[in-house]
């Protein structure tokens, strides 16, 4: 089954947008306060000038599928080793998501179920994500994504009677050094690398910077409106305080007795990204196994991956434990997607070009 | 393989959605608070009245819902516990009475002024992290008790309380009643720029407390203004509107007349409609209904040692009832002068009230100074919130008279009865 551009944009934006639903907007908020919007413009820039450089080093390649690039560039030894960081990144990311979200939503609603009650459901989820694999997920983020958008949308606009124009000002936040540190938000776009996991499903591989450019755009284009809204709604520096922006977004929902409790809305957002961010990442996380160690059909590890998943999730009890993890892999996969592969891409083009 | 899973999620939902089994709790297994109280208790300990919605009394319409005055209300049931925090008393609440104690309904939250004064910051904080509990909850202070204030809480009017309650605090229907919401007082208690207005609840006839002495005799307004506590009303239901409750911060700085509502309601340019009345040398009275339609005009200074501050209110006045006056294209300039200059005195009243005295920043014009500063930590420098009592401030007032109603504006009793 092949993907059409627009379908794996959509895919993208909504595994980078699915950030907002977390913490990840106060990111922009601590580095540059009352500013935090011009930060996440900024970081918006600083990535699709990153992935342009990105796409540019990996179109010199000639290669299809990233892992051969990874093979060509280290060799197999290297591949293994590369491939089993990369597996190994991924499954803590996947693992340490999967808790906040799990933790979260029994926080939101389901307050008196047990934490496993929701896993459960979740780790159902991730089964049916491994055997219909990722080209079912980027179906049904096709419709999801639309959907997704049009209440965030929704969102925004019943929130105007709280917009507190003056929570912009004073208008640089805090200054140039929180400008500065926008590189850091970069990790925002971290999800790109799964465009290049998607490259072989793709029906047009040459438009494949477009499909990247335009993810990072669109999404961007929510993130910082998603800033900008949370700026405008709630004053820095107690916007600080709030662990879920979106949240507080959908409670100022306040027009009348009929527009009130929106955190109906944020749920349905939140299910809708979870399961699919979550699912994708455990198709990921199995395509980078079976890319790296060449196995057959990736199908046959999943109760494997599984138990690593539900095994390693013991360690982190609550939000507070797993936040760190989450914390440190936001930066380490920037690191990888950006400046790793970066690396990678030129190496393999490099040995490439001299092969020839 | 392909029929049996079908198959499967088929059945499981056939036999997990049509039935009725008591997983969890029903509707009308919960006892739904409208309004909370927090007093002070004996010791350290606080009081809380938790006023819960009487679903038979509500359902039973007019009748059995309200019952005269001194009876007290079938409406609203209210339960008083003391203990060491406001969700502790929940717990005691769930042990006494037969359902369980639900928040989400929550529509008006309670602090005595003792508490108030002491500040509301944990209470605040402890509400805002409850999620049943909705930003937009209101918050006031009661006088003496809020357990006495909800108990005395008889709408005649409406039968469901929580609608009552609603309808009260409608910013769009209140002109006298300051209305300030959980959002509100978390949002910007912790803040430098802006503090919190809030209502000033109480029961009628009851003895006030020491505070109402603190309103100073410069404090006197127009023809409308009343003392604190002296409200002009007789009704059956004992529970009113006494004035207005300023914070700084999390703590009640001090009180205001109701119709200082109105003041913070032009200078915030909330005052949609709005009637006020003018009075003239004869003694005579004009009330006008003043409309605004675009908000006030600030202009700031942070250049100078002193902040300054120059607002611009512009305003529409439609004649509603006019004295023994001759209404020609002369004497309605006269009038518009008089709105103008009655109203720029009031509000300058107003502002030396808050600015100087209070020190409180009610109507936010540290939010319009913020913007004169690049970055955040230049604006922490300037310090807003010590130079604040040192602001000079400046009001023009531009207030036309645009209608005079269906009466013919040259229509003049007088002159018929020469």
């Amino acid at each position: 089954m092949k993907v059409n551009e627009k379908e794996a944009v959509r895919l993208m934006v909504v595994l980078i947008i699915s950030k907002v639903f977390l913490w990840d907007i106060n990111r922009f908020v601590y580095s540059s306060g009352t500013a935090a919007w011009i930060n996440a413009v900024l970081s918006t820039v600083i990535a699709v000038l990153a992935f342009l450089i990105l796409s540019w080093v990996y179109k010199k390649t000639d290669y299809d599928d990233v892992f051969s690039c990874i093979k060509s560039a280290y060799g197999k030894t290297g591949l293994y080793i590369f491939g089993t960081a990369l597996f190994i990144m991924q499954l803590v990311n996947l693992i340490v998501v999967l808790r906040i979200y799990s933790n979260t939503i029994s926080t939101i609603t389901l307050t008196s179920a047990p934490s496993f009650f929701v896993l459960i459901f979740i780790l159902a989820t991730l089964i049916a994500s491994g055997y219909f694999g990722i080209e079912s997920i980027i179906k049904i983020s096709s419709v999801s994504c639309i959907v997704i958008v049009l209440f965030i949308v929704v969102l925004f606009l019943f929130d105007i009677p709280h917009y507190e124009l003056t929570n912009i000002f004073p208008i640089l936040g805090n200054g140039v050094s929180g400008f500065l540190n926008c590189y850091k938000n970069v990790g925002f776009y971290n999800e790109i690398l799964f465009l290049f996991f998607i490259i072989p499903l793709l029906k047009d591989r040459k438009r494949f910077k477009n499909t990247g450019l335009k993810s990072i755009i669109y999404s961007g284009i929510i993130v910082i409106l998603t800033t900008l809204v949370f700026t405008l709604t709630a004053p820095y520096p107690v916007n600080t305080q709030f662990y879920l922006p979106m949240l507080e977004i959908s409670s100022a929902v306040n027009i009348n007795v009929i527009f009130q409790r929106a955190e109906s809305v944020f749920l349905i957002l939140w299910i809708f990204t979870c399961f699919i961010y979550l699912g994708s990442a455990f198709c990921f996380v199995l395509y980078t196994f079976e890319k790296t160690f060449q196995i057959s059909d990736s199908k046959a590890i999943i109760p494997a991956v599984l138990f690593i998943v539900v095994t390693l999730l013991a360690p982190f009890e609550n939000i507070n434990e797993a936040n760190p993890i989450y914390g440190f892999m936001f930066y380490a996969f920037a690191i990888t997607v950006f400046c790793v592969m970066t690396i990678t891409f030129a190496i393999s083009a490099f040995r490439r070009k001299r092969a020839k | 393989m392909k029929r049996v899973i079908p198959f499967f999620l088929a059945s499981v939902m056939i036999f997990s959605l049509c039935g009725c089994a008591k997983i969890n709790y029903e509707v009308d297994d919960y006892a739904y608070v409208i309004a909370v109280g927090v007093d002070k208790g004996d010791s350290d300990n606080l009081k809380i009245t938790l006023s819960f919605a009487n679903p038979n009394a509500i359902g039973g319409g007019s009748e059995s819902g309200s019952k005269s005055a001194g009876e007290g209300n079938d409406n609203l049931i209210n339960f008083t516990v003391e203990s060491s925090g406001i969700f502790n008393a929940l717990n005691v609440a769930n042990d006494n009475i037969s359902k369980m104690v639900n928040l989400s309904h929550v529509k008006l939250i309670l602090f005595s002024k003792e508490i108030a004064v002491g500040g509301i910051k944990e209470y605040i904080e402890g509400f805002t992290r409850e999620l049943s509990v909705r930003p937009a909850t209101i918050v006031a202070v009661c006088d003496n008790s809020c357990e006495d204030y909800l108990k005395s809480i008889t709408p005649k009017l409406e039968v469901n309380p929580e609608k009552y309650i609603n309808d009260l605090f409608d910013k769009n229907k209140t002109t006298f009643l300051a209305k300030a919401t959980l959002s509100d007082f978390f949002l910007w208690g912790r803040s430098k720029s802006k503090d919190v207005t809030a209502a000033y609840l109480g029961t009628q006839g009851e003895a006030k407390s020491n505070r109402y002495s603190e309103d100073k005799n410069e404090y006197s307004y127009s023809v409308d203004d009343n003392k604190t506590g002296d409200v002009p009303i007789s009704t059956e239901n004992k529970s009113v509107t006494l004035g207005t409750a300023f914070f700084d911060g999390y703590h009640l700085a001090g009180m205001g007349t109701n119709i200082e509502n109105l003041y913070m309601q032009l200078l915030i340019g909330e005052a949609s409609e709005v009637v006020y009345s003018i009075k003239d040398s004869k003694k005579s009275i004009t009330e006008v209904s003043l409309s605004q339609n675009e908000k006030p005009r600030y202009e700031v200074d942070v250049s100078g040692a002193k902040p300054k501050v120059k607002i611009k209110i512009r305003l529409e006045a439609d004649v509603m009832s006019i004295g023994d006056i001759r209404v020609d294209k002369n004497t309605y300039k006269e009038l518009e002068k008089k709105l103008k200059k009655a109203l720029t005195k009031e509000l300058n009243t107003y502002m030396y009230k808050i600015v100087k005295d209070l020190k409180v920043d009610s109507i936010g014009i540290g939010n319009y100074a913020k913007s004169r500063f690049l970055t955040w930590q230049e604006w922490e420098e300037y310090d807003w919130k010590k130079k604040y009592p040192d602001l000079q401030y400046k009001i023009e007032v531009d207030a036309n008279i645009v209608k005079f109603g269906l009466l013919d504006k040259s229509l003049n009793i007088g002159e018929r009865r020469d």
